[in-house]
């Protein structure tokens, strides 16, 4: 059994996994030096440390936070190898194994949800609450994040090989489609928010006392609706372009055209009136 | 002029610093557009105009997964890029005495001003994202190179060859950002402050429109990295009901 400390150094390099990625191996170079405090612990003579390690020296890639079931599970086996309990080729069919299965969870889960969940929490946040915006997006985001590096290690190494179970059994998948409705949700209040924030300064002519008479139907709740239904058509209609492959910084310079091009216009019109 | 040089290396030293968590280290999110542009305005001496300029990237580049070996845009170069070239850019320049809407500054960010060169600074500087793909991949391109010599260090039996290789990829990527991060910085600084005065008024007075045209493709980069089967019916009711909620209840 390797000691909790070396557990404990296993984890912070798993937060380097990456410092050396490259095209040709990936995360290779990463995960071998993540694993390493715990081969440095398993074997004291120097030679049977360097070919443990240079079992891992190869083309490795999953998602960078689902590395740490992996690498608690591989530690596990890697004492099952030294004990002569288990054949070394089993660590490496078992690691390239869950390369495409963890890769597309960690993405679905982290990169497609937790992170668009968290970031539109955030802007929400700095929108009501200025500069703890950021704040409330990096605690929100690393409580997920820092729960996987840590228990993902911990469980890995507890259960071994079994982890892929565990793993299936927290339904990160399922999870993820129901954070991405939330989030969505949450987005449709951010605009709501942003609507607020931008009608409080008057910046469309309504002043915001005009407001207060809702739902009598003013002309400032009127403007107010008909603005937001402005924005969330053309938020939903520019959404489509964008899932047909046009890049932001096009859609960005495709909107900006026609406001310039108008602007020149009224210039043209008002040198010639 | 010597000061302008010290900003951009200040912004690109915490750029490249930032830029370090979006893949090799942590990734603990410090390099996302809310938190580095934010970042940047502070040590630049305007905060909130960098939460503003955060706030929209964010929502921006939500969508943009780093799957596999696919490289995003550099979402993190081109924020600190973006918000420097806007806060240095601002200061070198000076006051516009340009009026677009005559309350456009009641927005409460920050200055009239800023939305001019803000306008401009995503204008020039969201194209130069081929650059920041380019250092990222050259330094991706260079680190089989640490890979090689761990494994060679191994073969010596020398163990920490393994760490010590893996964090020098560190080393080349805070190099590489650093370095991108000046020269894009600098380049922009340098358009915003000769480039600028020289356009017509017309053109200068359309810069704002572009914050405009990044805050609503924010809004659907948004809701396209979320979409799916229930998104349009989430979506709208929660808008109407937020905006009923908050026009009976806000006074």
């Amino acid at each position: 059994m390797i000691g909790r400390f070396t557990i404990f150094k296993v984890f912070l390099n798993s937060f380097f996994i990456q410092s050396a990625w490259s095209f040709e191996k990936m995360q290779g170079l990463g995960f071998a030096s993540a694993i390493a405090p715990a081969i440095k612990d398993m074997y004291k003579d120097r030679d049977q440390a360097s070919a443990a390690l240079k079992r891992h020296m190869v083309f490795y890639n999953a998602h960078p936070y689902m590395a740490s079931p992996i690498l608690g599970a591989v530690i596990g086996m890697e004492e099952d190898v030294k004990d002569g309990k288990l054949d070394a080729g089993n660590i490496t069919s078992f690691k390239e194994s869950l390369i495409g299965p963890y890769g597309a969870i960690g993405d679905t889960f982290f990169w497609g949800s937790v992170r668009p969940i968290a970031s539109v929490l955030g802007v929400l946040s700095a929108l009501i609450w200025g500069l703890w915006g950021p704040l409330v997006f990096l605690v929100v985001y690393n409580l997920f994040h820092i729960w996987m590096r840590w228990f993902g290690l911990h469980k890995g190494y507890k259960l071994g090989e079994d982890v892929v179970e565990y793993i299936k059994t927290l339904g990160l998948p399922e999870q993820a489609l129901r954070i991405r409705i939330i989030a969505t949700g949450l987005l449709g209040i951010m605009v709501a928010a942003l609507m607020f924030k931008l009608f409080k300064t008057g910046m469309f002519g309504i002043q915001p006392n005009e407001l207060l008479s809702f739902p009598s139907w003013s002309l400032g709740t009127r403007v107010l609706f008909l603005i937001t239904g402005f924005i969330t058509t053309a938020t939903i209609l520019l959404s489509i372009l964008l899932r047909k492959g046009t890049s932001v910084s096009l859609a960005i310079y495709l909107l900006f055209l026609p406001a310039f091009v108008f602007l020149i216009i009224m210039n043209m019109l008002q040198r010639v009136g | 002029m010597k000061g302008v040089v010290y900003q951009c290396f200040l912004a690109s030293a915490v750029g490249g610093l930032l830029s370090l968590d979006r893949t090799a280290a942590f990734q603990v999110m410090l390099s996302r557009p809310l938190v580095a542009s934010p970042v940047i305005g502070y040590i630049l001496g305007d905060a909130m105009t960098g939460l503003l300029i955060g706030g929209v990237l964010e929502l921006l580049f939500i969508g943009e997964l780093p799957i596999g070996g696919y490289i995003p845009p550099h979402e993190t170069m081109l924020t600190v890029v973006i918000t420097a070239v806007s806060l240095i850019g601002q200061k070198a320049l000076g006051v516009i005495d340009i009026a677009v809407f005559p309350n456009w500054y009641l927005v409460g960010f920050g200055s009239a001003d800023i939305f001019f060169i803000l306008g401009f600074a995503i204008l020039i500087v969201i194209p130069m994202d081929i650059i920041c793909r380019k250092a990222d991949a050259a330094a991706r391109v260079f680190n089989v190179r640490l890979f090689n010599a761990a494994l060679a260090g191994l073969d010596k039996g020398f163990i920490k060859a393994v760490g010590t290789n893996n964090l020098k990829g560190l080393g080349v990527f805070f190099a590489l950002n650093l370095l991108t991060i000046f020269v894009l910085t600098f380049s922009g600084v340098l358009l915003v402050y000769i480039l600028l005065p020289l356009l017509p008024r017309v053109v200068v007075m359309s810069l704002p429109f572009a914050v405009g045209a990044a805050c609503a493709t924010g809004l659907s980069s948004a809701y396209s990295a979320l979409y799916g089967s229930r998104s349009l019916t989430v979506f709208l009711a929660a808008t109407f009901f937020a905006v009923t909620l908050l026009a009976m209840v806000i006074r």
